[in-house]
């Protein structure tokens, strides 16, 4: 009952009648508000990355342990085997790489599960890097956001690789924009990774940021 | 009373046992517990096109009848859990109570037209739906972080959200001669139009600092038909029996399955999804008696039976398929976003009316309502504040011109309070089933205020 169908005309602003529309716009403005707010306060505590670059393909490529932080669910991120594989080792400024991202099981945090999704790292000369339309897959058991529920997601990677020129590079990191796809539509903007050279058969803890991977050894 | 009388008499008992004897529990979609007192299979007004379309019989001539209801509800919810803890700067936001006081307006319109044995009836009805917005949270308004809890403990099932099913409907009636026997059918575009507004996590469960939004806007076109006797048993209509069935929107297998935009935002903008709403829909039936022992006196008792346990649970998904299991879940998550466990049982409603005719142009009525919930304890949630209504009924019918009668009426449904701590599943499934808790208490009343006009035209 209480339709609202044939009442257009009628005064339902003067009695206060129920507007699902309206509430919905009015949590966007609320969260516009709050995100405005956060990106100022980043920008005067943040800082820029400097001194990184120059490192060369052969630095750069190996198994990571990669961790996504979804910038809608941060308290649960994704983790995931990280693949890099330098198509000319020897190359320095810009050049490409190839990646491989392999999600995890949520059990053992280590098995890799389901197809594992390929893309193209493009690493410029100071540094900066690139990982465009980034397809991924995770299957539900490897999804700790809804257990059991698939994911597709194209995200776009960047960040600064920052390390010594000849050394394995031990950690990058950056931020994420994007969109899940499936199971339904969600802006992934905001998001975070951080990435952490395997060695040995150890899992490290998932740091999700460069503010984590900053603080690691 | 002649041997065709004794055959309908039969008829009408053996129905009426069969109804009678059926567990009595109304409402989920329905909204016949807060019709006025005309709302029944014996009505003798034209919105019998819906109620019963052999009761267009009831009366001669043409007749328009025009009415409009004023809603008033209060309710509240006082959540007892919040599935993931409150942070220590965020107490209240998911436990405590909730408020609403909606306002809501109801004009219908209905006619019908009698020549020789036949009845024809026209209308718009709304026998289906209702709303629900809940008031803010002051505690939170203006917070910096936390910019969801504004909207209430209930927000996780519903900030606000309108449900509406609007008949238009046409019927036909057949009184067969000298029986006082008459048969109907009508017919029904059914236009449904269903918004929402809800909180949601990225994870489905109700961790503040992950706070989203849903809305939805969902509508569509389905058909449905009724059927209806009506007879009189003594002349002059002193004793009446009625009975009908309404055929559920959308038919009887997968039910109702409509389009819309699904909009969320999970703090990183709005996201867009076309998405199909599927569900199934109860069919109804209603009876009723009414007689008049002495002329200024008329009694009538009236229930209805809704066949709610078809109600499994209400799919969202953005394919147009969307299988729904017996037990209300969906097993596949192959393009499904949401689907609410619902478990409804069978519901139903009684009414116990009485008349006094202080004048012939002038009536008096009073009437008491019962009309049980569909919902059960598990699947309660402040989205659909659904309880037992006990409803009181008084009003009165006035002749105002030779033509014209003015109705008007105060109907009160007190939801007797319900307690479902401990009792909620809604937060025990896995997505897309799952959503969170509903553990709490809940109370409701509502008051409906109606004005009608009656014109009436010998052919």
């Amino acid at each position: 009952m209480f339709s609202r169908v044939l009442l257009g005309l009628l005064p339902c602003a003067l009695l206060g009648c129920v507007d699902p529309a309206a509430d919905f716009d009015d949590f966007n403005k609320r969260v516009e508000e709050r995100e405005r707010r956060h990106a100022e306060e980043e920008e005067m505590h943040g800082g820029a990355d400097g001194g990184c670059g120059g490192l060369p393909a052969a630095m750069i490529e190996g198994s990571y342990y990669f961790t996504y932080r979804p910038k809608v669910a941060e308290d649960t991120p994704i983790l995931a085997l990280f693949e890099v594989t330098a198509r000319d080792a020897a190359a320095t400024g810009d050049f490409e790489l190839d990646v491989l991202f392999k999600p995890v099981a949520i059990a053992d945090k280590k098995t890799p599960l389901g197809e594992p999704s390929p893309g193209v790292m493009k690493v410029k000369a100071d540094g900066s890097f690139t990982i465009d339309d980034f397809s991924i897959f995770i299957p539900g058991a490897a999804n700790p956001v809804l257990e059991d529920t698939d994911f597709k997601a194209l995200v776009h990677l960047s960040g600064t690789l920052c390390g010594e020129v000849d050394a394995p590079l031990a950690t990058f990191c950056g931020d994420g924009l994007g969109e899940l796809l499936e199971p339904v539509t969600v802006n992934l903007d905001g998001s975070s990774f951080g990435a952490q050279r395997l060695v040995g058969d150890a899992i490290p803890e998932p740091l999700g940021s460069c503010a984590e991977t900053a603080g690691s050894p | 009373v002649s041997g065709a009388r004794q055959l309908v008499a039969a008829l009408f008992a053996a129905l009426s046992l069969a109804l009678v004897a059926s567990p009595a529990a109304a409402s989920g979609f329905s909204a016949l517990g807060y019709m006025p007192d005309y709302y029944t299979a014996v009505t003798t007004t034209p919105v019998a096109s819906y109620t019963n379309p052999a009761a267009l019989r009831a009366r001669p001539g043409l007749r328009w009848f025009a009415e409009f209801s004023l809603t008033y509800r209060v309710g509240t919810y006082d959540r007892a859990v919040s599935d993931i803890p409150e942070p220590a700067d965020a107490q209240g936001a998911n436990i405590g109570k909730a408020e609403l006081h909606n306002w809501g307006i109801i004009p219908l319109l209905s006619g019908a037209m009698s020549l020789g044995d036949f009845s024809l009836g026209l209308g718009v009805f709304g026998p289906f739906g209702g709303d629900a917005g809940w008031d803010k949270n002051q505690k939170f308004k203006n917070h910096p972080e936390y910019v969801g809890a504004v909207d209430s403990t209930a927000r996780w099932q519903g900030i606000s959200g309108t449900w509406a099913t609007m008949y238009l409907t046409a019927a036909l009636a057949y009184e067969v001669p000298k029986t006082g026997l008459s048969l109907g059918v009508s017919g029904n575009a059914v236009r449904s139009q269903i918004t929402l507004s809800q909180a949601v996590s990225a994870t489905l469960d109700d961790n503040v600092k992950n706070e989203g939004r849903l809305h939805g806007d969902i509508s569509g076109w389905s058909g449905s038909f009724g059927l209806g006797v009506h007879w009189a048993a003594l002349d002059q209509q002193r004793l009446v029996f009625g009975l009908s069935y309404q055929s559920p929107p959308g038919g009887w297998g997968d039910g109702l399955r409509h389009e819309g935009t699904l909009r969320t935002n999970f703090g990183t903008g709005v996201n867009r999804d076309r998405v199909y709403l599927n569900q199934a829909f109860p069919d109804v039936i209603q009876a009723g008696v009414r007689m008049r022992p002495i002329p200024e006196v008329e009694l009538r008792l009236s229930g209805n039976y809704l066949r709610n346990s078809v109600v499994r649970g209400q799919c969202l998904a953005r394919k147009k398929t969307c299988e729904i299991d017996d037990d209300g879940t969906v097993s596949s998550t192959d393009g499904v976003v949401f689907n609410f466990v619902r478990r409804w049982h069978d519901s139903g409603g009684l009414r116990l009316a009485g008349s006094y005719f202080v004048r012939e142009v002038h009536e008096v009525f009073a009437a008491v309502t019962w009309d049980g919930t569909a919902v059960p304890d598990a699947t309660l949630d402040p989205g659909l504040l659904d309880g037992n209504d006990l409803g009181f009924n008084v009003g009165s019918n006035l002749r105002i011109a030779r033509t014209l009668q003015l109705g008007l009426s105060y109907m009160l449904v007190y939801m007797l309070p319900r307690d479902n701590r401990g009792e909620s599943i809604l937060s025990d499934f896995k997505a897309p089933n799952h959503v969170p808790s509903a553990d709490g208490q809940y109370t409701a009343m509502c008051s409906i205020f109606n004005v009608n006009l009656t014109g009436h035209y010998d052919l």
